[in-house]
C-alpha cells in the first residue's frame, strides 16, 4: 500500500525502534545519536508522539520496570509499524538509487539540447 | 501498569533470544502529584499518564545541562499540558489542522515582513519602522529560510520574535497615531504557530515547496503590480493573499490522500489574511469576504463528501497520516 513519506521524528523513533524495545528515554538517546546531534526530543514532544504512534498502530508498549524509583515503559514497532519502515526504507533507497546513478553519469548539455 | 493506556497492555519479557526489560506487576505507585506547571494537565490524564511523563521529564532533566536546556525542557513539557488540556495534541484532528495550518502562518509572518521590506510597498509602518524595520522585517523571512531548508524548531522562534518586535516597536516609534489593525493578523498568526503540535513538523519536501509557493504566490504579484502599475499601490492588507491562500485550500481538497486535517488546516491559515483585510476595509469587502469563505467552506464540504468513497477506496493508511501530515 502505498503511502506519505514519513516526518523525520516519526521516521527517527520508528528506526530507533527496529531493533529492539526501547524506553522513552533511551529513545531520545538513540534519535539523538541516529540524527548525529541533530534532532533532540524533548519529553512533551517524545510524549506526544509515542501516544500518536500508539494510537496510529505503529508502536506498541512492551513492557514496563523501575529503575530507581523511576517508571520505565519501553515501546516496540507492531507488524504495521515494521511494514510501513519497511516500504519507507525501500523508498529512500530507490531515491538514493537515483541520485546516485544521475551523478555517475552527468551529461553535458550541448546547444541542441537547449531546443529539444 | 497503567491499565488505561492507549497501548495494548504489555506483553511477556523480550522475543526469544533477546532480553527484555523487566516487567512489573499491575500495583504500581500512584503518579507522583504535579507541581508547579505540571498542575496544568488535566487530573484526569496525568492520573493515566503522570508517572511515565514524570519519570522521562526527570531523566531529561537530569541530563540536561545548564538553565537554558533545563528551561527548554520544562517548557517543552507545558506547551504538551496546554495542548492536552485544549484538545489540541498531535493524537487529535484539531492538533493535526493545527499543524497544517503552522507552516501557512509562517509564510504569512514571512510574506508581511517582506512586503514591508519592499520600497514601492512602503507602509506607514514600514516607514516608522525605518531603518530598525529592515533586521525586524528580516526576522521572519529568515525564519521562512530556516523552514524552507527544515529547521522548523528555528524558524517558529524568528518568526515570532520578528513580528512581535516589529509589533511593539511600531507602536512606541508611531505613538498615539499607531493604529491596532495589524494586532488580530499578528495575533492569529503566533497563535497558530505556538498551538501547533511539536512533533508534526513541516519536514517534507513537499511541504518546504508549498510553503515556497505560497510565499511566492504572496509577495510576487504585488511587488510586479508595485512597480508597474504607478499611483496603485498594493500591500499585504490587500484580499490578494486570501484569494492565494484559497487557492491552497482547493489544492489541498484536489489531493485526493489529504485528511480532513489537511483541509481544516489550509482553512485555519486563512484566517489571519481574513482578519487583515477585515480590520484595514470594514466595509463594502466585510460582506464580500465572508460570502467567498463560506462559498469556500461549502465547496471543501461537498468535495469531501464526494471523495470520501474514493478516499475510503485508497485505504485507511492515506487517512491515519502516519505521521505524514503534509501542507498543501
Amino acid at each position: 500500500m502505498t503511502q506519505r513519506a514519513l516526518q523525520e521524528p516519526t521516521l527517527l523513533m520508528l528506526t530507533v525502534l527496529a531493533d529492539r524495545p526501547r524506553h522513552g528515554y533511551a529513545i531520545v538517546q538513540e534519535v539523538l545519536a541516529v540524527s548525529r546531534g541533530r534532532v533532540r526530543l524533548r519529553t512533551g514532544t517524545l510524549y506526544s508522539a509515542l501516544e500518536r504512534l500508539v494510537l496510529e498502530g505503529l508502536i506498541e508498549v512492551h513492557g514496563e520496570e523501575t529503575v530507581a524509583g523511576r517508571l520505565r515503559r519501553s515501546y516496540r514497532l507492531t507488524g504495521q509499524g515494521r511494514a510501513v519502515l519497511v516500504e519507507e526504507a525501500e523508498r529512500l533507497r530507490a531515491a538514493a538509487a537515483e541520485v546516485e546513478r544521475r551523478l555517475a553519469n552527468p551529461v553535458t548539455p550541448t546547444w541542441k539540447d537547449s531546443f529539444a | 501498569m497503567n491499565p488505561h493506556h492507549p497501548a495494548v497492555p504489555p506483553v511477556g519479557p523480550g522475543e526469544p533470544g533477546r532480553p527484555g526489560p523487566a516487567v512489573t506487576g499491575p500495583s504500581e505507585p500512584a503518579p507522583p502529584a504535579p507541581r508547579g506547571l505540571l498542575r496544568v494537565y488535566p487530573a484526569g490524564y496525568w492520573q493515566q499518564h503522570g508517572e511515565e511523563i514524570a519519570a522521562l521529564h526527570g531523566e531529561a532533566r537530569a541530563e540536561a545541562v545548564g538553565r537554558v536546556a533545563r528551561a527548554r525542557e520544562n517548557l517543552d513539557l507545558f506547551g504538551h499540558a496546554v495542548r492536552i488540556r485544549l484538545g489540541i495534541s498531535s493524537t487529535t484532528a484539531a492538533g493535526r489542522a493545527l499543524a497544517v495550518a503552522a507552516p501557512y502562518a509562517l509564510v504569512g509572518a514571512a510574506a508581511s515582513a517582506v512586503l514591508g521590506l519592499v520600497p514601492t510597498i512602503f507602509t506607514p509602518e514600514s516607514r516608522a519602522l525605518w531603518p530598525y524595520g529592515l533586521v525586524l522585517n528580516a526576522l521572519p523571512a529568515l525564519g521562512l529560510l530556516c523552514a524552507v531548508a527544515g529547521r522548523w524548531t528555528w524558524a517558529r522562534p524568528l518568526a515570532l520574535v520578528g513580528s512581535t518586535l516589529s509589533l511593539l516597536v511600531t507602536a512606541i516609534a508611531l505613538g498615539p497615531s499607531f493604529a491596532p489593525a495589524r494586532i488580530p493578523f499578528l495575533a492569529l498568526v503566533s497563535l497558530l504557530l505556538l498551538s501547533a503540535p511539536p512533533d508534526l513538523p513541516p519536514t517534507s519536501r513537499r511541504s518546504q515547496w508549498a510553503m515556497l509557493a505560497t510565499a511566492a504566490g504572496i509577495v510576487l504579484p504585488p511587488v510586479a503590480w508595485s512597480l508597474g502599475v504607478p499611483g496603485i499601490v498594493p500591500s499585504d492588507r490587500t484580499p490578494w493573499p486570501v484569494i492565494v491562500m484559497a487557492v491552497v485550500i482547493l489544492v489541498s481538497l484536489a489531493r485526493l490522500r489529504s485528511a480532513p486535517a489537511a483541509v481544516a488546516g489550509a482553512f485555519l491559515a486563512t484566517l489571519p489574511w481574513f482578519s487583515n483585510v477585515l480590520a484595514y476595509h470594514p466595509s463594502p469587502l466585510l460582506q464580500i469576504e465572508i460570502g467567498a469563505y463560506g462559498g469556500l467552506l461549502l465547496i471543501a464540504g461537498g468535495l469531501r463528501l464526494a471523495l470520501g468513497a474514493r478516499g475510503a477506496a485508497a485505504g485507511p493508511q492515506a487517512e491515519a497520516g502516519t505521521g505524514g501530515t503534509s501542507v498543501g
